[in-house]
């Protein structure tokens, strides 16, 4: 066998990383600083986000739909605390309680509430697996759709809400974009910390082997329902953690960011990144926002079809990687 | 290996003996704690129930009308994933996009005078149909043929059949206004074949039994004369009646959806299925499928609602104290026809009784001389054209938009899973449990909250009676 194909194909998953990354860095910087950064920040939200569910879907071997709901329950927990009553909203629309909290007091008051309603809902969806498990987690997401759009005195349903508090630090306020991106960061470096000690404890052995075989790992005394429901926990608090701080950068928030297709963007995430790899769901979110953001310099490609020819090469990459590559770019785990 | 996985079976049966499963009926039946909650929850629904009608007999008839409509489209959704659902065993999802796509080819036809048709669009339609029809030959017909035709003329034959079927197709998506024109000949070959097959299977055995020539050939030549006149009639009545394009823009999207289907099956499903270690597997590649068809139906036409028109009038008929269009009563007999066709289909004829042979077992249905790949292909044809068929309803009765599917189709399974599984019977049942539902369901909370209520449904019943409501004893645990 050739020497370089031979070597190609024994590394692969470092030259797929390297060419991701250097592409993605290549290509943010050719379009300026400030791009650089805001695509930054968009890119670490989405990884945290393809980190926490990578807990349920690549180590646990639940494909969750649900997340997109638990996104939306963090970032409107924060819109809902920190709304400023300094900012005036528009008259027209239903008035709701300014409540003024700043970001960083309201973040855990939506993780941990995140983490409760995930409780509730992982005692019902425990009980399934395989297909039922993701199609009743679309439930999920749906009926959380149904409560942002209607519950009108909290989250003013369809209007959304516009006074969201940037985070902020005694003195220092987070308004620059770079500043935004800091804060991103570190949160990404803190997840990745947790996620990699959780995925290396005998927990996470557990978790994998609860994917490998549930019957078995319960036939040496685990209680697998208990250990999956505190992935599921975790894995929803993160998201949590992802929807505030998707509030605070974009500082408006409405329903139709979180219907529950966009569900299917954010498992895309974690299976073209890679199942059961952290660093997969990094890799994942990059090439997810930068397909997005790539398609607008495609020549030839009509005014204002970027968004749909982005969903037609997602769809592409998936039906492509479950023929030639159903672990992912980088996974370790085949689906 | 082998001796630990061994042991590992004999504990755990011996667990299960001693301790009852925690989604098991216990065997006393409603004196267990489940019981007693199931019967509660009945009897609270037929008291609200009873409550709704006397307090507005009127919005309960109306109601029930509405969740008549609801009922007859997740029914055929439901018929349709039972379908496929109970031969191949695995979800796909790349059906939402099939009932989409049929209900904008219908879209396609009447949305000319707004649109220029475009020549991409038409060819790549032509190309799709010629190689769904060229597979389909080749894979079906020629090797019945193979020992009795030479082999280059039958494959050239073949390829220029179906090349020019798809230069036809490609025609008539290139000219949608005059559809019953350019569609007539076929209508008038399609008739007239109609006319030979019936005659010679139902009246020449009757003829050749009097064992007379003259008659013989006085019969081939009725026969002639009978087919020529008929396909020319129909073909000439098409061709005068402009307001069959709908009917006809209807049948061609269910066709189309069908071609669609094979060609995935043959180009994904096929080499997916041979390898996948889970179902998961041919869930996500469904997605992915059904994801890149709606964004495709997104790009040609836009993503915002569409209307078609209204086939059977917009003047409403009255009844049990509400109003109902006349195409709705259409629906629910259209339920009625769907499901009478595909249970004859799987249970009167062989190809039924090689489906249930597949549905069973699939390795031993190949080993006993069964196409397998064949059978699951006309599977997919049959299935996706049902969801095709649901979609053109659904596109007729109400508007049209590109993510119309997914959510029926999860309508679909979900009355199929609370009917039972893999019944036909079951999808039907559990279609009509769940229009009902959903919309009484809604008497007192906004109508936004349909969906929520439905998936709410699903889970009572996965978690009290997993094997729905018309399920067999052993399957309930």
């Amino acid at each position: 066998m050739n020497q370089s194909a031979r070597f190609l194909r024994e590394n692969i998953e470092m030259v797929l990383t390297i060419v991701i990354i250097g592409g993605a860095i290549a290509f943010m910087l050719s379009q300026g600083v400030r791009f650089t950064i805001v695509t930054g920040t968009i890119i670490g939200i989405y990884a945290i986000l393809g980190i926490g569910l990578n807990l349920v879907i690549g180590y646990t071997g639940l494909l969750s739909v649900a997340h997109i709901g638990f996104f939306g329950i963090g970032a409107y927990t924060v819109a809902v605390l920190t709304t400023d009553p300094n900012i005036e909203p528009p008259k027209s629309i239903d008035v709701i309680p300014a409540i003024g909290m700043p970001w960083f007091a309201a973040l855990p008051i939506a993780i941990v509430l995140t983490g409760i309603v995930a409780l509730l809902a992982g005692f019902v969806f425990n009980r399934f697996r395989d297909d039922v498990f993701a199609l009743t987690t679309f439930g999920f997401a749906l009926i959380a759709l149904g409560v942002f759009r209607n519950w009108l005195p909290v989250t003013r349903g369809p209007f959304g809400i516009r006074e969201i508090a940037k985070p902020s630090i005694g003195i220092w306020d987070f308004n620059e974009p770079w500043e935004y991106l800091v804060i991103v960061m570190f949160f990404l470096v803190v997840v990745l910390i947790i996620c990699w000690l959780i995925v290396h404890s005998s927990f996470g052995r557990v978790l994998t082997a609860i994917r490998e075989d549930e019957q078995a790992i319960e036939v040496f005394g685990y209680k697998a329902t208990y250990y999956k429901l505190v992935g599921w926990v975790i894995s929803a608090m993160i998201a949590a953690l992802a929807g505030a701080l998707m509030a605070g950068l974009i500082e408006f928030i409405e329903p139709t960011s979180y219907v529950p297709l966009e569900s299917i963007l954010i498992v895309s995430i974690v299976i073209i990144g890679g199942l059961a790899s952290l660093w997969g769901s990094v890799l994942g979110a990059t090439v997810f926002v930068l397909l997005e953001e790539g398609m607008r310099f495609v020549p030839g490609l009509p005014v204002g079809i970027e968004g749909q020819a982005r969903w037609a090469i997602l769809g592409l990459l998936l039906i492509v990687l479950m023929l030639f590559r159903p672990q992912g770019l980088v996974g370790r785990y085949k689906l | 290996m082998g001796l630990v996985k061994d042991i590992f079976d004999t504990v755990l049966k011996h667990l299960k003996s001693i301790t009852p499963t925690p989604g098991g009926v216990a065997p006393n039946g409603v004196t267990s704690p489940k019981g007693i909650a199931v019967s509660g929850g009945v009897a609270i629904a037929i008291g609200l129930l009873a409550l709704m009608l006397v307090l507005d007999p009127d919005r309960f008839g109306q109601t029930f009308l509405n969740g008549m409509t609801s009922a007859s489209i997740y029914g055929i959704m439901a018929i349709g994933f039972t379908l496929q659902y109970s031969t191949v065993w695995y979800f796909d999802l790349s059906y939402a996009a099939m009932s989409t796509t049929a209900a904008y080819t219908v879209l396609h036809f009447h949305s000319s005078s707004t649109r220029e048709p475009s020549l991409v669009f038409s060819s790549a339609v032509g190309i799709l149909i010629a190689v769904a029809l060229a597979w389909t030959l080749y894979t079906w017909v020629y090797p019945r043929l193979r020992h009795r035709l030479p082999k280059k003329p039958a494959l050239v034959i073949g390829g220029a059949f179906a090349a020019g079927i798809g230069v036809y197709t490609g025609v008539l998506f290139a000219n949608p206004e005059e559809l019953n024109v350019y569609i007539s000949p076929l209508i008038g070959v399609l008739t007239a074949g109609a006319v030979i097959a019936l005659l010679s299977s139902l009246v020449h055995p009757r003829v050749s039994e009097l064992k007379s020539t003259a008659l013989n050939y006085l019969f081939v030549l009725f026969t002639g004369a009978a087919a020529v006149v008929l396909g020319a009639l129909a073909g000439w009545i098409i061709s005068a009646s402009p307001q069959a394009n709908l009917t006809l823009s209807a049948a061609l999207g269910i066709v189309v959806v069908g071609c669609i289907s094979l060609v995935l099956y043959r180009g994904i499903f096929y080499y997916l299925r041979r390898r996948a270690r889970s179902p998961m597997i041919m869930l996500v590649a469904s997605l992915g499928v059904m994801i890149m068809l709606i964004a495709l139906v997104v790009i040609i036409f836009t993503a915002q609602a569409h209307d078609l028109p209204d086939p059977l009038g917009t003047d409403p008929i009255n009844m049990l104290g509400g109003s109902v269009k006349g195409f709705r009563i259409f629906m629910w007999g259209a339920v009625i026809g769907v499901f009478a066709i595909v249970a004859l289909l799987v249970n009167k004829t062989k190809w039924g009784k090689m489906v249930r042979a597949i549905s069973d077992d699939e390795e031993v249905a190949m080993v006993v001389g069964i196409n397998t790949s064949v059978v699951i292909a006309s599977v997919f044809f049959l299935g996706s054209a049902i969801f095709g068929f649901s979609g053109v309803l659904m596109g007729l009765d109400t508007a049209i938009r590109p993510t119309m599917g997914f959510i029926a189709l999860l309508k679909g399974w979900i009355a199929a899973t609370i009917g039972g599984l893999g019944n036909l019977r079951g999808a039907i049942v559990g279609a009509l449990f769940l229009g009902m539902v959903e919309n009484f369901g809604v008497w007192w909370i906004a109508s936004d909250w349909k969906d929520a209520v439905a998936f709410i449904v699903l889970i009572l019943f996965l978690l009290f009676r997993p094997g729905g409501i018309l399920a067999s004893k052993q399957d309930r645990t």
